[in-house]
């Protein structure tokens, strides 16, 4: 039994299973591994990603009946445009999104508690993010009552991975919001699909941007009788997604401006160095330097946490009385 | 490019192609192992790479300079090793830590002194290739081991598979499995695969699904939780830090044992440990072994008098603490643990020969006091302060409500990790003899089966391992 063992498993049968491996489980999880290609680019490797994730396509392709447009075809095209952009992305002044000033037409009756929804993505979610930090700050406000709800890797350009306008029916329904704060857009600068995955516009489409800023109205219109803060998205490590990002904070800014109940406010400023770059450290108050962001050049720390969850308030704070 | 990634399974199928094709050819082989693991880690940033490749070097030398010298001459070098190491992790590790201490302190004693901010990121590794290349200076030191080739040295530090979080391979066991093209069968394959299955399996699916469903929530905002919520995820963690460093060491042993190498356990089923003596046996061994050889043993050890011993075994808990990070709250969290090692030898001292006890008395009752006592020490590990810590036990006395919705699917995993910690050893054993038994086409669907369903079944997104942070 031992030797039969020993002659069975042989290095070039190990080697076999692996190639198995790979074939098989990267073709009954090619739609995952898009997602995670086009979420994660920025980590892994080129060579091996581009491999795996041109594969991935062709899978999903060979196993959808209907004409699938590719998402890995367009994200490679897309790399190797943005490739040629400079490695730092230059950033004026005016392309900087401003926080929106509180429209005093939207301010809210008064109440002896607001209830105060505070909704995103991993921003929101994950320990150590604003969501956490910002609902330990507003806690301490004896007219606010919170309801923190969010989910990681989700955004509002894949409901087929997480649908956010529904999860802002069933939250308004169920907790009635007088102020909705937003943090969104981490996962969205990628391709709109529908509900059931299928590829509307690709990032680049010229009608990209008018989707999804009508995508924002809708999330929007779910919350018509609440005060919506929208926090805007920080300047990131990576310059290309960094662009993206910038482009994303547009739109907010734009749909802002359109709606009496919205406020968008800017992190971009507070989170960058006085060139509007990214910086990991930022000074405190003192002019010390204190890391601001967590290694992954996109999420913050509590520091960097901190600083937006003290602009959120001082927003919030122009619009209702808070009552430690 | 982590083990969890379909890139890093076709990397890995490439290393391994040519890993035991180029075996026939020693000198080729070796270069090989070295490119392929310097490949690896360049992904993560080729900065890291320059300090790896001189961390090696140095140290390299400083093995070259000990043997044949006088005593004090041997000491003079291994001190300079040592601190120069010590140095290097001390700048990427804590020089922001003291940066920052050392400028509040000299401003309240009305010095405002600005000491120079350095952008600097910690290498992920970088802890653990520090201990591996302080063990073999030591060893060279000790006589243990011999110089090594620079290239033998060069894999030894960076082995891809136990590069990012150990096992903590020791030169001498490493390096002689280099010798002549290493091994020339693979020596276990059923038991290589599961553990790979196995640690893919603790991370995720039960850990991940821990850290997003509950643990992440409950324990970074505990206000607004109810009592058992909150005790439940204190549980929960200890499920998910367990799986998640297990689940990555699995992975590591299994890898490297598909290209031919034994390497050290680094958990033996913990959470059955009947004291905190037998917990740090049983919890990554090869940090205990490596802190017990050249911490506790140089500092005296049990040589000196219980007292001193009880000194000792706070100052190595403390520096375990500390070396998870510059904060007050690991610094606690190893103060617990050196606490709860001093009041196991005092109590053993008291009673030198135990009355056979039952199955109860003996192993269920202490196993599970220490098993709590594991549980909340790691809520100062896990909270971002002490403060945070102490704001998680406060709640769970002072909530509102004793109990809230927690959904089915987290109560599963909760019960799947139970399971799993319990049997550990004997899942590993059947999947391992009954994968041996099946004929080769049976073993390939089975395989290629699970790891599909797997993947399958894990969340969209993957928290990031623990221990890539120390």
């Amino acid at each position: 039994m031992e030797n039969n063992t020993k002659n069975k498993f042989t290095p070039k049968v190990t080697v076999l299973l692996f190639i198995l491996i790979v074939l098989i489980s990267v073709f009954f999880n090619s739609k995952k591994i898009l997602n995670w290609g086009v979420r994660d680019g920025a980590r892994q490797n080129n060579v091996f990603q581009n491999a795996v994730l041109s594969y991935a396509g062709t899978s999903e392709k060979l196993k959808s009946s209907s004409v699938l447009e590719v998402i890995t075809l367009e994200e490679e095209n897309l790399s190797s445009q943005e490739k040629n952009l400079p490695a730092v992305v230059q950033v004026s002044q005016e392309q900087i999104p401003k926080t929106a000033p509180t429209d005093p037409v939207a301010e809210l009756p008064q109440k002896t508690k607001y209830k105060t929804l505070i909704v995103g993505d991993s921003f929101v979610y994950v320990g150590g993010g604003v969501g956490e930090i910002l609902e330990k700050a507003l806690l301490k406000y004896k007219n606010l009552e919170i309801l923190r709800s969010g989910a990681v890797s989700s955004g509002l350009s894949r409901p087929d991975y997480f649908d956010w306008q529904s999860k802002a029916v069933s939250l308004k329904e169920s907790f009635h919001p007088d102020i909705v704060i937003v943090m969104i857009g981490t996962n969205d600068a990628q391709s709109i699909t529908d509900t059931s995955g299928k590829v509307l516009f690709y990032y680049k489409h010229p009608e990209w941007n008018n989707a999804y800023a009508s995508r924002v109205r809708e999330f929007i219109d779910h919350f018509q009788e609440s005060r919506i803060f929208w926090i805007g998205l920080p300047v990131m490590k990576e310059p290309n997604y960094s662009s993206r990002i910038l482009n994303l904070d547009s739109i907010y800014q734009n749909v802002a401006e359109n709606f009496l109940n919205m406020s968008f406010i800017s992190t971009w400023n507070l989170l960058s160095d006085s060139n509007g770059q990214y910086s990991g450290y930022l000074p405190d108050e003192n002019g010390k330097m204190i890391n601001a962001r967590q290694k992954d050049g996109i999420h913050l720390t509590t520091f960097g946490g901190n600083i937006v969850s003290k602009e959120v308030i001082k927003q919030l704070g122009a619009t209702i009385k808070l009552t430690e | 490019m982590t083990f969890i990634t379909f890139e890093f399974f076709l990397f890995f199928t490439l290393v391994l192609f040519l890993n035991w094709y180029l075996k026939k050819w020693p000198l080729a082989w070796r270069l090989f192992l070295l490119a392929s693991s310097y490949y690896f880690y360049s992904f993560l940033d080729l900065k890291f790479l320059l300090i790896i490749f001189s961390v090696s070097i140095f140290n390299f030398l400083i093995g070259l300079s000990i043997p044949n010298k006088k005593t004090y001459l041997k000491k003079l070098i291994l001190t300079l090793g040592i601190i120069v190491n010590l140095s290097v992790l001390g700048v990427f590790k804590y020089y922001d830590f003291f940066r920052v201490s050392v400028q509040s302190i000299l401003s309240h004693v009305g010095l405002p002194a600005s000491i120079p901010f350095l952008d600097i990121a910690l290498p992920i590794g970088l802890s653990f290739y520090i201990f591996r290349v302080i063990s073999y200076i030591m060893d060279i030191y000790r006589g243990k081991t011999v110089p090594a080739s620079l290239l033998d040295f060069l894999i030894y530090v960076s082995f891809f598979p136990q590069l990012l979080s150990g096992p903590i391979a020791r030169a001498g066991d490493f390096i002689s499995q280099l010798k002549g093209g290493g091994t020339k069968g693979v020596e276990n394959l059923p038991h290589s695969i599961t553990l790979i299955m196995l640690g893919l399996f603790k991370k995720l699916i039960i850990s991940s699904y821990l850290v997003l469903n509950l643990t992440d929530d409950f324990l970074a905002v505990s206000q607004g939780h109810s009592s058992l919520g909150i005790l439940l995820a204190i549980f929960a963690y200890s499920m998910v830090i367990y799986f998640d460093f297990s689940g990555y060491s699995d992975m590591a042993v299994g890898f490297a044992g598909l290209m031919g190498f034994k390497s050290p356990i680094n958990f033996n089923t913990p959470y059955l440990a009947t004291n905190i003596q037998d917990f740090w046996r049983r919890w990554h061994i090869s940090l205990s072994d490596w802190v017990r050889d050249y911490i506790y043993i140089p500092l005296g050890g049990n040589r000196v008098g219980k007292i001193r011993q009880y000194a000792n075994l706070m100052i190595t808990m403390l520096l375990v603490g500390l070396w998870h990070g510059p904060a007050a709250h690991y610094v606690v969290w190893g103060g617990i643990q050196g606490a709860g090692l001093v009041g196991t030898l005092f109590f053993q001292s008291k009673n030198k020969e135990p009355k056979k006890k039952n199955l109860f008395l003996g192993k269920i009752l202490p196993g599970f006091l220490t098993f709590c006592f594991v549980t909340f020490s790691w809520v100062f590990f896990r909270s971002e302060s002490i403060k945070d810590a102490l704001l998680v036990f406060k709640n769970i006395f002072v909530s509102k409500e004793l109990t809230e919705y927690i959904s089915p699917y987290v109560l599963l995993f909760i019960a799947l990790g139970i399971v799993v910690f319990l049997l550990e050893k004997q899942i590993v054993s059947f999947l391992t003899r009954s994968q041996a038994k099946l004929p080769l086409i049976f073993f390939f669907i089975f395989v290629i089966l699970s790891m599909t369903v797997i993947f399958y079944a894990g969340p969209n997104i993957m928290p990031p391992f623990i221990y890539f942070s120390f």
